[in-house]
C-alpha cells in the first residue's frame, strides 16, 4: 500500500522527485550550518590533499554536493555530512591519480568530526561576532577596506566613493568586488589569507 | 561493487568554470545588486543565473553571507567621549570612519538651554529624549531619557533636584556657591567634579568620573552612612544602606554612552538589554521564553531597537516579530 507522500518526506525517504526544499531554505541552512565549518574544512583538505592548487576546487565541489543533497533533504548532522563528502571527494581524486595508499586515506577521526561535538555556545558566538567582523574588515587591503566601509557602512554610492577616494568608478567597482571576495575568505576560510591583494 | 563515486553521486569532471571565475561572476552580481540601481529585470536575470547551477548558487550564497555580516558594523560605534585612559580602541581604523555617524546622533538628540541666576526652573525630557542644560556659571547638566530636574539658583546655593531619571553633571566648582543634587532621599555635594546620578525612586546610583563629591542622606536622622566619593566610585544608596564599588573608567564611560545616544553592552543578559532599550523607546522589546539569559556584546543606537533585534536575531538565532509597536524576541 502506498504511503501518503508527505509521510515519506517526514521519514526522510524522499526520492529524487525534484527539489523538496526551497532554495531559500537551502541557502539559510548553508550559511548557518556549512559556512562556519569552512576553516576546519580547509585545514582538512590541505592536510589530506597535497596539491594546494586544487583545494579551492575541492571545497567548491563539497559545497555543491552538500547543497544538492540538502535540496532533497537536510542531513541530520551537517558537520559529519560535510566532512564525509570531503573525504569521498578526496578518495575519488586519489583513485583518479591512482596513488591511493593506506596512509593517504583521509582521517576523519583526527578532525574529531565523527564525534557529536556541540557547536560553540551561542552567547560566545554573539559576544565575538561584531569583533570578528570588525577584525575582518580591518584586515582587508587598505583600498578595499576604504571602499567597503564607505559603500556598505556609510552608505555612499560608487560615484561618491570615487570622489572621496580620488579614483574612477571602475576602480571603485574593482575594489568593492575584491573586498567582497576577500571578506568571505577572512570570515569563513583559512586565516592564512590565500588571496593576494590586487 | 559500489565505490565512492556512486556513494557521493559521482566524481565531478574537472571544473568547466574555475572557482576564481565563479567568484568573479558572483561578486559582480553582488556589486550590481548592492551598490547600483537594481530593477525587476535585473532580479530576474540574477534568479536565472542562480537557477542555472549549484556552482553559481553556492558561490553567490557564500559571498552574500560575508557581505551581510559586514552590515552588522553599521550598528557599531565607539562611544564618543571615552576618557583617554580608557581609549583602548580595538579597531581604531574603523572607529574613525564611523565617528561621523555618532556625532550626528549627538546633534540630533541634544538641545541647549540656558539658565541664569535667580531663576527656578523644571526641565524634563520625554521618553527617548536628551537635553543639555548649561547654567550661568558654566556647569552643565545632561538629561537622559524620561528625566526631570528642578534647578534652583539663589545667591549662595546651586540646588538641583533630580526628580526622576538620570542626569550627568559637569560642575564648575565654587566653594562659595555649593552645588548639590538631591535624589531619592540623598544629597550629593560637589567638591569639583563630574558625576552621573540615576534616581531609581527607592534608591540612587551615583558614579563619579572626576574630582570629588560628598554623598549623604537628606534626612539628618537617617541611619544611612555618608561617604566621600573618589573617581571610579559607584555608590548605591537607600535610606538605610550605602554600598560603594570601584568601576574602571571604561565601565563608567559606558554608563555614560547615552550621552552619545548609544547603549553599550558587555556580556549583558538579553533581559537587561531589553530593559535598557525600553527606557528609550515607545515600542518595547519583549522577551518570550527562556532566552533572557543569553548574553549580548556590542554598541547600539539607543533609539533604534530594530537594528539591534535584526543583528541579535541573526546571531542568537531568535525569531523577531513585530506586534503592533512592540518587537517580540523568541526562539
Amino acid at each position: 500500500m502506498a504511503e501518503p507522500p508527505d509521510r515519506s518526506i517526514e521519514d526522510g525517504h524522499a526520492h529524487g522527485v525534484g527539489a523538496v526544499v526551497s532554495a531559500a531554505d537551502v541557502e539559510a541552512w548553508f550559511v548557518r550550518e556549512v559556512l562556519p565549518l569552512e576553516t576546519t574544512l580547509m585545514q582538512f583538505l590541505s592536510h589530506n590533499w597535497r596539491h594546494e592548487a586544487d583545494i579551492a576546487d575541492i571545497r567548491q565541489d563539497v559545497y555543491e554536493q552538500v547543497c544538492e543533497a540538502a535540496q532533497e533533504r537536510f542531513p541530520e548532522n551537517a558537520k559529519a555530512f560535510v566532512f564525509r563528502t570531503a573525504r569521498n571527494l578526496i578518495i575519488d581524486r586519489f583513485r583518479h591519480e591512482q596513488v591511493v595508499s593506506i596512509e593517504a586515506v583521509p582521517d576523519l577521526e583526527a578532525f574529531e568530526i565523527t564525534a557529536d561535538t556541540p557547536s560553540p555556545e551561542r552567547s560566545a558566538v554573539a559576544r565575538s561576532e561584531l569583533r570578528r567582523v570588525e577584525a575582518a574588515v580591518d584586515s582587508l587591503p587598505p583600498r578595499c577596506r576604504e571602499a567597503i566601509v564607505l559603500g556598505r557602512i556609510e552608505g555612499l554610492s560608487p560615484r561618491e566613493i570615487a570622489t572621496r577616494m580620488g579614483i574612477t568608478e571602475q576602480a571603485v567597482s574593482k575594489h568593492l568586488k575584491q573586498g567582497i571576495k576577500t571578506l568571505a575568505d577572512l570570515l569563513y576560510g583559512d586565516s592564512s589569507n590565500r588571496r593576494s591583494s590586487p | 561493487m559500489t565505490d565512492a563515486r556512486e556513494q557521493t553521486g559521482g566524481a565531478r569532471p574537472r571544473r568547466s568554470v574555475t572557482v576564481e571565475a565563479l567568484e568573479e561572476q558572483a561578486a559582480t552580481w553582488l556589486l550590481r545588486r548592492n551598490f547600483f540601481d537594481w530593477s525587476e529585470d535585473d532580479q530576474k536575470e540574477l534568479d536565472a543565473w542562480l537557477e542555472a547551477s549549484s556552482s553559481n548558487r553556492v558561490t553567490y550564497w557564500r559571498l552574500n553571507a560575508a557581505l551581510s555580516r559586514a552590515d552588522r558594523l553599521k550598528a557599531l560605534h565607539q562611544p564618543m567621549r571615552k576618557p583617554a585612559s580608557a581609549s583602548k580602541q580595538a579597531f581604531p581604523k574603523l572607529a574613525r570612519s564611523i565617528a561621523a555617524v555618532a556625532l550626528i546622533a549627538v546633534a540630533a538628540t541634544g538641545s541647549f538651554l540656558y539658565l541664569s541666576k535667580g531663576k527656578d526652573e523644571t526641565i524634563s525630557t520625554a521618553l527617548g529624549g536628551h537635553k543639555v542644560v548649561t547654567l550661568a556659571d558654566g556647569s552643565r547638566i545632561e538629561l537622559n531619557t524620561s528625566s526631570t530636574v528642578r534647578v534652583h539658583i539663589d545667591g549662595d546655593h546651586r540646588a538641583i533636584t533630580l526628580v526622576k531619571g538620570e542626569a550627568f553633571f559637569d560642575v564648575r566648582h565654587d566653594a562659595e556657591h555649593p552645588f548639590t543634587v538631591d535624589a531619592a532621599g540623598q544629597r550629593i555635594t560637589d567638591l569639583g567634579t563630574k558625576f552621573v546620578v540615576r534616581n531609581l525612586s527607592d534608591r540612587v546610583e551615583v558614579a563619579l568620573l572626576e574630582g570629588r563629591a560628598h554623598l549623604a542622606p537628606l534626612d539628618d536622622n537617617s541611619k544611612s552612612r555618608r561617604a566621600d566619593l573618589a573617581p571610579g566610585d559607584v555608590a548605591m544608596a537607600t535610606n538605610r544602606s550605602l554600598s560603594i564599588s570601584k568601576a574602571s573608567s571604561e565601565t563608567i564611560a559606558e554608563k555614560l554612552s547615552w550621552r552619545s545616544g548609544l547603549l553599550v553592552f558587555h556580556n549583558t543578559a538579553l533581559g537587561e538589554v531589553a530593559h535598557q532599550f525600553n527606557r528609550y523607546n515607545h515600542g518595547k522589546l519583549v522577551i518570550e521564553g527562556a532566552i533572557a539569559d543569553l548574553q549580548v556584546d556590542g554598541t547600539f543606537p539607543a533609539n533604534d531597537p530594530m537594528t539591534f533585534t535584526k543583528i541579535a536575531g541573526d546571531i542568537l538565532h531568535l525569531r523577531v516579530e513585530r506586534r503592533g509597536e512592540d518587537i517580540v524576541l523568541s526562539r
